[in-house]
């Protein structure tokens, strides 16, 4: 599962390398969302500008790092793809998550962590 | 796009349905939806409808992976799509165990005002297929699960 994190003081931005986040990976993603997150700033932003698909065990490996982060560090997501805004809706999960739309809103902010 | 052979998409536009049949596993259902997704693309779809197909049909083949056939060796999951006129009507069927009580579980939403630490990480499947599939209906025969329901495409979900 390849994910990458950059770290800034206040922030980490985690981007799924990846198409899918689907039921034959999300306990890889799981792992590895474990792994970065014993590192992450006090912000993570979950970018999934590259993942086109979703399913019901890739939102809850997406719950459950929320929740391996809570209370102390908060999870957002960012450029979500029109299934994957789909399934945040169906699930109102988008009530849960502070989401991102707009990929400017998180580019800048990538860029600068990554220079 | 116009193809001169039997492409992908071809089945459903003229009328006939696509099946499929798979190894009870996760890595087969992701290779199944690609290959539906394909098949489906030829429709097309608003990308609206697209993620339709594609949520639902993930979502029952993963439950059939996941419960109906944990722990089992061998099982197999057998996918029919036909095209209607208003969508695509889907039966998929295993021999698996049986849903408990023979019945489809109700798919109810997770309380999103709930504190984060008791926020489910599951019970998202059958509230997404309960949220976007029509005419619902499961029946055990002959030692399989046969789940059918149709999916309206044509019309904003």
């Amino acid at each position: 599962m390849d994910l990458q994190a950059n770290t800034s003081t206040d922030c980490t931005v985690i981007t799924v390398r990846e198409t899918r986040i689907d039921a034959a990976c999300a306990i890889q993603f799981k792992d590895r969302m474990r792994e970065l997150c014993k590192e992450a700033a006090e912000r993570v932003i979950l970018d999934l500008g590259r993942v086109d698909f979703i399913d019901s065990s890739g939102l809850g490996a997406i719950v459950a790092s929320m929740k391996m982060l809570a209370p102390e560090r908060v999870l957002e997501l960012a450029n979500p793809s029109p299934k994957v805004t789909k399934v945040l809706r169906l699930t109102r999960m988008d009530s849960v998550f502070t989401i991102h739309e707009d990929f400017a809103s998180v580019e800048p902010l990538a860029s600068r962590l990554a220079g | 796009m116009m193809q001169s052979t039997l492409g992908p998409g071809q089945r459903l536009r003229n009328g006939k349905a696509v099946e499929l049949e798979i190894p009870s596993d996760p890595l087969a259902v992701r290779q199944a939806l690609a290959r539906i997704m394909e098949e489906v693309s030829a429709l097309a779809l608003a990308v609206d409808a697209q993620a339709t197909v594609e949520i639902v049909l993930a979502e029952v083949l993963n439950n059939v992976v996941e419960h109906a056939c944990a722990g089992l060796s061998g099982r197999r999951i057998a996918i029919t799509i036909a095209p209607t006129p208003t969508g695509l009507q889907c039966q998929v069927r295993d021999n698996g165990r049986p849903l408990p009580d023979g019945a489809l579980p109700a798919g109810d939403p997770p309380d999103p005002a709930c504190r984060t630490p008791e926020l489910a990480e599951g019970g998202f499947g059958w509230l997404l297929i309960r949220g976007l599939a029509r005419g619902l209906r499961y029946r055990r025969t002959g030692g399989m699960n046969v789940l059918s329901f149709s999916l309206d495409l044509h019309t904003a979900a």
